[in-house]
Formats: structure tokens, sequence, C-alpha cells
């Protein structure tokens, strides 16, 4: 089944708003009609499967052009917004995309392609037509439907390679674990082109709920939105509620509306967990797992075992099967560390143009996502760090993670990340960096101590620096390569 | 608005010269969330100030921003 067409399905008709809020209203039958037309001008102008691009921040505009290409048949590639002229190129390059769907405020990025912007979506809806004439396009469910660009922990882009399948089943299970109905509405502060954003937006379509979309400079603006908008629901990655927890007064406010939190988007540390859990006794606080190439979600952790499992990702989702297995791809024992591997119908085709790099992750029906983890008896998963992040320092193993929730679990700490670079001595020395309210030399002091009491010499940091804030990829997820970069020209 | 000009100038990279009450986050590219936060806390270091979550929200434009650090008591 078309994507498009499934997201659509007993919604459309639906006589209420999609997106609400302050800024952008529209309801279910007039997105569903620009959706169709925009299919439609599609279809008389592109050959089914070509690819065409998306530049823009959440709105209408995103998804009338990101499923009006679905729906056409066509291949659409949303781009992250903050993308360089130099990224752009790249992508179009790779993918000899004609055209693209972008706002206004964004063309200055783009060279050389043919741009349709919000004018051009308006004329596109202005043209009448009849539904006979439309693309009954409903494809195989395997056919290519989405092309999400990741940089993750290499410089290199990659294209991941998503089904209608793929989304579909991911979609599906979602919306069975975390219980949505058309009654849910969803205050939505992560990009659409982000898999963790563009997932808020299938489920939330699918079961015919609504999105308040938050437009608003300053995070903490959500406090007053899920309130006056009377969101039954809230995502965020960890930079999300390290922020609230660390600069607003986010858990002194009562959500008499708010049903559930999810987290994902990489490690929160358990302090921050914590007082999410204890702050907002009355919120399900829904600790998730997954990847671009698994769609996006693999694993969640239900909200009752909280208490019991804090610091665990959970278990697969409904039809993922997760594993956690050793270098001869047997299962780990209890304590061993080994790397998760998934399977299930939401796992990526594959890397686009990219044979290589698709063999290294894709072997014998499963993905091998590079996180290490523990499996506790229950067979709840623990994800230790991933394999590119670990240190060698002085001969060692050293895990940042470890060194991270240390350094976090000060209150005066806002962010923290660790990471190697060269060194002479050590192999590797360990660097950290921290984004603190007061750029004090006195908390650098105090943090120095705090590793030198607990933690044994060759996981002692070397440098420890204030930073404003710490760098995201477009997966939302902490840029070592570009804080690598930063810290070799400031130390070496 | 000397102190401002310069705060602007060293977080967002933008000439003094073209920071003027009008510069808005909608309209000036590089000041996106992070910088936002970036900008707020250079000014509570320089003005020895602690910001609202509500000012934080409010401060759209530099015109705003003045506004909102003269309740503080700011001389700019």
């Amino acid at each position: 089944m078309n994507l498009a067409n499934y997201l659509f399905e007993r919604s459309k008709y639906l006589q209420k708003d999609v997106i609400a809020g302050t800024d952008e209203h529209i309801s279910y039958p007039a997105l569903f009609e620009q959706v169709k037309k925009v299919s439609y001008f599609l279809s008389q102008n592109f050959k089914r499967g070509e690819k065409i691009g998306i530049l823009s921040e959440n709105s209408s505009f995103f998804i009338a052009s990101y499923l009006g290409i679905i729906k056409a048949g066509c291949i659409a590639i949303p781009f992250d917004k903050r993308i360089s002229t130099d990224d752009v190129r790249e992508i179009v390059s790779i993918c000899q995309i004609q055209s693209i769907f972008a706002q206004k405020k964004f063309i200055k990025r783009l060279v050389d392609i043919a741009i349709l912007n919000e004018d051009d979506l308006e004329k596109i809806c202005l043209e009448s037509i009849s539904d006979n004439l439309l693309n009954k396009y409903d494809g195989s469910g395997d056919d290519l439907a989405v092309i999400v660009f990741t940089s993750g922990s290499t410089r290199r882009q990659k294209g991941v390679m998503l089904s209608h399948k793929n989304i579909i089943t991911n979609t599906e299970s979602i919306i069975e674990y975390l219980q949505l109905t058309e009654k849910d509405r969803i205050e939505v502060v992560l990009p659409f082109f982000y898999c963790y954003g563009t997932s808020l937006l299938h489920t939330h379509l699918r079961v015919g709920g609504s999105m308040v979309l938050n437009k608003s400079i300053f995070i903490g603006s959500v406090i007053k939105e899920i309130n006056e908008y009377e969101c039954t629901g809230f995502a965020g990655v960890p930079t999300t509620f390290q922020i609230l927890l660390r600069k607003t007064d986010f858990i002194k406010n009562r959500f008499p509306t708010l049903r559930y939190i999810t987290q994902a988007g990489g490690r929160l540390a358990d302090c921050f967990i914590e007082e999410l859990r204890d702050g907002l006794p009355t919120v399900d606080i829904v600790i998730m797992y997954g990847q671009t190439e698994a769609t996006a979600r693999l694993s969640y952790l239900p909200p009752n075992m909280l208490k019991s499992k804090v610091g665990s990702i959970g278990k697969g989702i409904p039809g993922v099967e997760l594993k956690v297995v050793n270098k001869e791809g047997d299962s780990v024992s209890q304590g061993e560390v080994g790397e998760i591997i998934a399977k299930g119908d939401n796992i990526m085709l594959g890397y686009y143009n990219d044979a290589k790099e698709t063999e290294k992750v894709l072997k014998n029906g499963y993905l091998c996502t590079g996180d290490l983890a523990t499996i506790d008896d229950d067979g709840y998963i623990y994800i230790t760090s991933r394999e590119k992040d670990i240190i060698k320092s002085a001969g060692y193993r050293v895990n940042p993670k470890e060194i991270e929730d240390m350094i976090l679990s000060c209150s005066k700490i806002i962010d923290c990340a660790v990471l190697g670079i060269e060194d002479d001595l050590l192999g590797e020395a360990i660097v950290v960096y921290i984004v603190a309210k007061d750029k004090d030399i006195a908390l650098i002091n105090e943090i120095e101590s705090l590793c030198n009491e607990k933690l044994p010499s060759y996981k002692n940091p070397k440098y420890i620096e204030f930073i404003d804030m710490i760098p995201l990829n477009s997966s939302m997820k902490v840029d070592k390569p570009t804080l690598r970069e930063i810290a070799r020209k400031q130390f070496l | 608005m000397e102190k401002i000009k310069e705060i602007f100038h060293n977080v967002l990279g933008i000439d003094k010269k073209l920071v003027n009450d009008n510069l808005s986050y909608q309209e000036y590219e590089k000041w996106d969330s992070l910088k936002h936060l970036q900008l707020v806390s250079a000014m509570e270091k320089r003005f020895n100030i602690e910001l609202d979550t509500d000012d934080i929200i409010a401060m759209e434009n530099v015109g705003k921003i003045r506004e909102i650090l003269k309740k503080y008591g700011v001389q700019e």
C-alpha cells in the first residue's frame, strides 16, 4: 500500500484540525486535498520513482509536499533545514534531484535546481481536478518511498532508503505501544526531516490525532503550549529535557491533559529520567531507542518499568526482534557486552548507492546497530556505548558514557560530552566539554576533583572546557566529529 | 546598545552595524534556538541577571530584548 493512502485511509474526512495551534490551522479534508493536488501535479510533470527534495520547517507546506511526492509514487528526500549549500549540492548530485519543494526563506542555499515554493504550492492547489484524473498509484509496499540523509558518526552522508512498508510497519508498532488514538494531540518540537519527528507526523495522521507545531525560539515555550492547546503527548531528545529541567521550571508545572512524554535520540542520563519520573507522577515517561536505519523506532521501556529498570532502553517494539550478540554472533550471557542487532519489516532497504556501507550493517537479515549493550535476566537491554565512541586511553577501553553520567549528576551542569583526541603519551586523551549556566573556573576544579576521587587515573580527563552548546548532528545526536575538530584546534 | 551589539557580534558573528531593533530571529537565519540559548547565557553573564522563561521566549528581536532588559534594570 502507498504510505500516503495508508496515513489518510481513515482520517481524510475527519472534520477537525490536523494542525492546531497559534500560527497555523489546517483541517484533515483541506490537507488531504492539498496532498491530492500536489500528487496530481507531480504525476503530470515527473516520472514515477523520480527523487524530489524538501527543504522546509515544520508546516502544512512540508506535509503537503512530502505526502504529495509519496502519493505520486515519487521519492521524497527531506533535507535538514540547517544544511549547507555544499551538502545540498552533494545530495542533489548523488541522487540526481531535479526539483525541490523549498520555503522561500531557504532558497538562498539552493543552486542549479528547480524550486517549488509556497506560491507554487498555492497555484498547484488552486487547480481544480476531478477525482477520476487522479493518480491511482497504490504501488507495492516494497517500493522506495523516502531517502533520509544522515551524517551519522562518520562525516560522509549516507542515504537511508525506506520503503512504504518500512514506514507503515513502524507506524503501526508505535501506535500500538503508545496506544495512540484520535483523541491524541502532540506538542511537536522535533523537525519532520528527522526520523523521530517524522514518526510523530505519521502516527498522528494515521490515528486522526492532531499536532501543535511549536515555532518558538525557546523550548521553554512548550510549558504554556501543552496546557493552552490541551496536548496529550510531548516528544523530545536528551537536550530537550536537559534544557527544560535546568533552564526552566518545567516539572514545577502541572499538565492536566498530558498523558505521556517520549524520549529518544540518544541516552538521557538516569538523573534526568528520575527527575522527570518523580516530578511528573501523573505522566507516563516512555524511554525509547531507535535508528534512522530502522525507520525510527526499535525498542521502548514500558513506563511502569521505569523505576525497576531505569537506564534500560527496554525491549523490542511489536514486530521487532532485538538481540544482543557477541563477536561470534551468539546471544550474550548476563553481564556480557555485545552488539544490538535487529530484525523486522521496519529495517531499511539499504544505503542509497552504497553497497559497501550497506553490507557492513545489514547482515543475515539483521541490522547491526553498532550500539553495545548488556541484557538482564528479564530480557531488558542496557546500552553501554557506541563502539565508535569508545576511547582508548593508556591501553584501556573507556566508555565516555560513564564519565558523562558522573559529571551530569552535578546539578550545575546542563549538558556534557566526553571524547578522545590523539595524545602522544596516552594514545587518546580524554576531553570533557561542559555546558553550564555559569562559566566559573571553580566548577571546572570541582569536576576535576570529582573525577580524581571517583575514577581510576586512565579515566581522568586531561582537558575540561566550557562550551556554549554541544553540537548536534541531523539525527539530533552529539556530533562527535565536529566536537573532535573543535578539541583538536583547541588542544593539539 | 553597544553591549548588546557586542554580544550579538560575539555569538552570531554578525557585523555590529547590522544589529538594530528590527533584527529578529525569524529574519536572521543564523539566530536559531541553540544560538538563542547562547545569547541568553551571554546576557545573563554580562548583566549579572537571571532571565525568566517567559522573557526568554519573548526575546524575538533586538527591540524586545532591550525592553526586557530594561525591566531587569540593565543599562545596555
